[in-house]
């Protein structure tokens, strides 16, 4: 591959973010048919777990160290340790989901599924609601942190540089996207 | 280019292509299969509406646990079978992948000078995730239980338990999990046309000089992007209330004097979702057909478009409108008064842009110099149906008009003139006018008219008496006719004989189509003397479309008969003259 930075090669990176970003609009699109449902319905999401503020602060402080990613990129100094750092980040909010589902489960017996075990009753939509929305999250982020494990591998082979960057900034960009869709989510059901 | 010409195998040529032309071509193809299979279907349930309780030969197309073992007639819940499969098949097989897979893919990249889509690679597995789940649902027909049976619109609680009717069994899973690889298929291709025709369009080519077809399917794009995942928010939902029990759609039900386990959910959330895409989808899947048509009836009059501004504003409002009127499909869901008024405004608002289309195809035929191909005569019927189709529109946007043949054979009239004809009409008028791009061949012209004229005739033999059985209560989807109806009872025979009657004319098309392929009148490079940058390619394809440089492009589309030239079209690639104005 030449290192030339073509016009070509410009208009080619323009065209995948763009490939990114209409895919980001299609995913904001199915978030917002599920939170629909709850304006149509008024429904009372449950949220009584700590353990997803945690996993919310984490996953703030883990698009921070990003952009420090982005900045030292611009500036050819080393990237692969905060990438690294960011991919563990992930791995530690993915600890906290699933801590935060086991904690409603055990806790506050709220099931996604099922026959409550003390009164029998069927499980309220509002309980199956939470968990259908955070699973769904975690669903995309799978992919997000396929995406930073590539790009530090990468990273780890000096495949990026000032001028090269583009697999950064495409793990960057859904990276921040998916902080910014959960913290959308966290708010969305402590306060409905 | 030739340095883009590496070497091809069968494989890489003809199944994993990552050619832009190529790509279409199955699209095509599987969307003929697939409307072939669909109006098969169509004319076995028509059968039984003709002969309720007697059997036909049509029927041992299917499993034969479909026929009642005396008597060999269709069973009742095989009819409600063939009518879903039939509507899932149209709707979503032919007339959204059929048609935009097809021409999306084959001219975007040809129409706005580009060597292929921004992405071949993810343009491939479009197609493959929608052959898979062609696969899936040609599949689910033969489980025993029989495929999904609930309507193309699965409303639950019908499609939620299989407890409910056969087909809710494992038919209906497959044809969830056949609908979620579709719509990842329409995804992917639908980001790759967006980001395509924003991205890759040759030098000089505005979007002020875009053709109408590619605004259209611009268009299309953005409202497959925004419309799709919100069905598979919904389908997901009603995969949890099947699978694993949650009761999103379903509430306190009785099932066989027993109550059933779900309580406080909702099917109206369930409509809600499904109209949120579905009228968006309506539109996904007319506007190709108009965009077809604006550059058919341009050509064939030789006449620049009327109103080029006016068409491309009034894609975008459809476009924006089509988000704000499912409602009109939930009149009788008994939603708030109000709130329906509000639905009737804004559908009603969507005959403006729509008025505007038809009057600037009419102004564009007004005195043109019009050559009737086949092309040019399905193009007008389209837009002659999307006039009938309409006003039946205007009718049901009516909520209190609408109350009294919601779910009737009114409703069924009105969207078979719109879809199955209209749009129909459309991608068969893109069918004859690109086949010789496609093919390097003619189609044979007079089986184009006898086909034209056949269809023309027996669809509409079809479609308008329906509106007098709907008028007269005949509600939709009935296995057989309840009520007596006096005079017009036997109208349901008339229907289902031009039905089988324009089912047999249909492979006139067929047989033209693959006759044509090998033995059609070699093509010439540009045989419409049409302007756009698709017939500036070589007859043979090529991979990269043009040898040497890409075109530049001076002037819009539309240079028919500009006063002063001396050809009655100037293609988009010549220059101005001097002191030539651009249109
Ligand atoms: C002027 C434009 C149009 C208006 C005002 C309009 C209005 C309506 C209304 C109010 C209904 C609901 C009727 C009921 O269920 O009681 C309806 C049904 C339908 N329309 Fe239209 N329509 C228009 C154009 C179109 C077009 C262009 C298409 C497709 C190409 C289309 C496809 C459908 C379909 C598929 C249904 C029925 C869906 C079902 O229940 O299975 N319509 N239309
Ligand atoms: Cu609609």
């Amino acid at each position: 591959m030449s290192t030339s930075y073509t016009l070509e090669n410009i208009r080619k990176e323009k065209a995948t973010m763009q490939l990114l970003w209409i895919g980001m609009v299609s995913i904001c699109m199915f978030f917002a048919g599920l939170t629909s449902l709850v304006f149509v319905d008024n429904m009372e999401i449950p949220s009584e777990s700590d353990w997803f503020l945690y996993s919310t602060v984490i996953v703030l402080f883990s698009s921070l160290v990003y952009l420090i990613v982005s900045r030292n990129i611009k500036r050819d100094k080393p990237v692969s340790f905060l990438i690294f750092m960011v991919f563990i980040l992930g791995l530690i909010f993915t600890y906290c989901q699933f801590q935060g589902w086991s904690d409603m489960r055990n806790n506050y017996g709220i099931i996604f599924t099922g026959e409550n075990p003390e009164t029998g009753q069927a499980t309220p939509k509002e309980h199956s609601y939470f968990y259908a929305i955070t699973v769904a999250h975690f669903a995309h982020l799978i992919f997000g942190l396929i995406a930073l494990f590539i790009t530090f591998f990468n990273a780890l082979r000096n495949k990026y540089s000032s001028k090269k960057f583009l697999g950064i900034k495409l793990a960057g960009t859904y990276w921040h996207f998916l902080t910014i869709l959960w913290v959308y989510i966290y708010l969305f059901i402590n306060y409905t | 280019m030739s340095d883009h010409h590496h070497k091809e195998t069968f494989i890489t040529k003809y199944i994993f292509s990552q050619d832009h032309k190529m790509i279409a071509k199955q699209f095509l193809l599987t969307g003929i299969f697939m409307a072939l299979v669909g109006m098969l279907m169509s004319a076995m349930f028509r059968v039984q509406l003709a002969n309720p309780g007697e059997t036909s030969i049509l029927y041992n197309l299917m499993p034969s646990n479909w026929m009642d073992p005396d008597t060999g007639a269709l069973l009742q819940d095989k009819y409600l079978a063939l009518v879903t499969m039939h509507g899932t098949i149209l709707v979503f097989w032919v007339l959204t992948a059929g048609l935009s897979g097809t021409f999306a893919n084959f001219l975007i990249p040809l129409q706005i000078g580009a060597r292929d889509m921004a992405s071949g690679f993810i343009n491939m597995l479009s197609y493959w995730f929608f052959f898979a789940a062609t696969v899936v649902l040609i599949y689910s027909i033969y489980v025993p239980s029989g495929p999904a049976s609930a309507g193309w619109t699965i409303y639950p609680p019908l499609s939620a338990e299989a407890s409910y009717i056969e087909g809710s069994g494992l038919g209906m899973t497959l044809w969830l999990v056949s609908i979620t690889l579709f719509i990842v298929g329409s995804l992917l291709g639908g980001l790759n046309y967006i980001v395509t025709i924003l991205n890759l369009r040759t030098k000089g080519m505005s979007m002020k000089r875009l053709p109408l077809t590619i605004w259209a399917l611009f268009v299309t794009a953005i409202l497959g992007v925004l419309s799709f995942p919100v069905l598979l928010s919904c389908g997901l939902l009603l995969v949890f209330d099947r699978s694993f029990g949650t009761s999103f759609y379903l509430s306190d039900l009785i099932i066989g004097g027993e109550a059933a386990h779900h309580i406080g959910g909702s099917p109206i959330l369930f409509e809600h979702l499904f109209w949120f895409l579905g009228h968006p989808e309506v539109y996904i899947i007319l506007l190709p057909a108009l965009g077809m048509t604006s550059e058919v009836i341009s050509v064939n009059t030789r006449k620049p478009i009327f109103g080029y501004q006016a068409m491309v504003l009034s894609l975008l409002a459809i476009g924006f409108l089509s988000f704000i009127v499912w409602g009109h499909h939930m009149f009788m869901t008994g939603m708030n008064p109000f709130l329906g008024s509000v639905f009737a405004f804004t559908t009603l608002l969507i005959a403006i842009p729509s008025a505007i289309k038809v009057f600037n195809y009419l102004t564009t035929l007004w005195r043109g110099n019009i050559r009737f191909t086949p092309a040019m005569l399905f193009a007008i019927a389209m837009v002659s149906t999307f006039i009938t189709g309409g006003l039946t529109g205007l009718i049901l946007g009516n909520a209190p008009l609408d109350i009294n043949v919601h779910d009737t054979y009114f409703v069924v009239g009105h969207f078979h003139i719109v879809m199955g004809l209209s749009a129909i009409y459309g991608m068969l008028a893109g069918v004859y006018h690109w086949f010789p791009k496609m093919y390097g061949r003619m189609m044979n012209k007079n089986l184009g008219y006898l086909h034209f004229w056949g269809t023309f005739i027996c669809a509409y033999g079809v479609f308008f008496p329906m509106h007098f059985l709907g008028l007269a209560g005949l509600p939709r989807r009935y296995y057989a006719n309840p009520v007596d109806m006096g005079q017009i009872t036997d109208i349901n025979d008339i229907i289902t004989f031009f039905a089988l009657a324009g089912a047999v004319i249909q492979f006139i098309f067929v047989f033209n189509f693959f006759y044509s392929i090998f033995r059609g009148s070699p093509a010439s490079k540009n045989p419409w003397k049409a302007n756009t940058l698709e017939w500036t390619t070589p007859v043979e394809r090529i991979h990269g479309n043009w040898p040497g440089d890409l075109p530049e492009v001076h002037r819009w589309a539309y240079d028919y008969s500009k006063p002063g030239a001396e050809e009655d079209y100037i293609p988009q690639n010549v220059p101005l003259k001097e002191g030539e104005s651009e249109h």
